[in-house]
């Protein structure tokens, strides 16, 4: 499972409770992921202020995260694009069997903008080049998975929302035609999108098989698909 | 319109062993531009990669960068 360290602290503002939690830490405030818990004093015209302490939580950043940032930048601003870039970590998967241990969580870039469309491409093709190009950059990490999420306008995250309802409605039909049903070829993270929904649907069970760029999920009946048998 | 041989470099440079080997020229019109890539021997297997896979990321940001600009760009690199 991930154990990305937190610390939570508060303090009259948030900037304050960033500081007395990097402190703590022992981190730099600029390479950390602020989760702002309470964001205390908020003024009200014409009431009085709530004395409230602010409280964050926060997270330091992969060690790459700042090369990760400048490169994807300069890399923008080559192409001739304007957006602007934000790093932070991805969410930590549920553990899963059979799924990496261990592993940091992946430093995930966010590039928001107009148009940004040429940069997300055909189902995503020219968001994946993207991101193979800053994993390159950044050199091999310590596991095999990619150090880096790239994702636009959040295409990626629409599009894991997409499958996982797809995903719910597929399961059902399994369900009730006992039949297994594979799927269209799927880009690494749509398929974990499809495992982790229906990781603990009732009654089927998730398989991928296939190789890059061709590797399917099939939803199988829960007991293998022996309903016939 | 982009330096379409800067943004090649850039990301050839970021990826391979010997940087200061890499050197990158475009040439072409408005519409076509060809760009050449050439860097230290040991080198170019990187800067393809298993299958073409390097390779073949950094044409596609390339394209998408000229797809703005209605021009298309090819990316060679010099074996």
């Amino acid at each position: 499972m991930t154990d990305t360290p937190a610390v939570e602290a508060s303090g009259a503002t948030v900037e304050a409770a960033v500081a007395a939690a990097c402190a703590e830490g022992g981190w730099d405030p600029a390479r950390v992921q602020v989760e702002v818990l309470s964001p205390g004093l908020v003024a009200v015209p014409g009431e009085h202020l709530a004395a409230r302490a602010a409280r964050v939580r926060v997270r330091p950043l992969p060690e790459a995260a700042p090369r990760a940032l400048d490169f994807l930048r300069g890399l923008l601003d080559r192409m001739g694009i304007e957006a602007d870039v934000s790093a932070s970590l991805v969410a930590p998967a549920p553990a899963r069997p059979g799924g990496p241990d261990g592993e940091p969580a992946p430093l995930l870039l966010e590039v928001e903008g107009a148009d940004l469309g040429v940069l997300i491409g055909w189902r995503g093709e020219s968001l994946r080049a993207l991101q193979t190009v800053v994993n390159l950059a950044l050199g091999p990490g310590g596991t095999g998975g990619p150090r880096v999420i790239v994702d636009v306008a959040r295409y990626r995250r629409r599009r894991e929302e997409q499958v996982e309802a797809m995903a719910l409605r597929w399961a059902a039909r399994v369900r009730r035609t006992g039949e297994p049903m594979t799927l269209d070829p799927m880009p690494p993270y749509e398929r974990r999108a499809v495992h982790l929904a229906l990781a603990d649907a009732p009654g089927v069970r998730t398989e991928s098989a296939g190789a890059d760029p061709e590797r399917r999920v099939t939803i199988l009946p829960a007991g293998g698909g022996e309903a016939w048998s | 319109m982009p330096d379409y041989a800067e943004l090649v470099a850039y990301m050839v440079r970021a990826l391979v062993t010997a940087p200061d080997q890499v050197e990158v020229r475009a040439d072409g019109g408005d519409r076509r531009v060809r760009v050449e890539v050439r860097v230290a021997p040991d080198d170019v297997g990187l800067v393809i990669g298993r299958q073409g896979r390097h390779i073949e990321a950094i044409r596609m940001v390339v394209r998408s960068a000229a797809l703005r600009q209605h021009q298309q760009v090819q990316v060679e690199v010099a074996e």
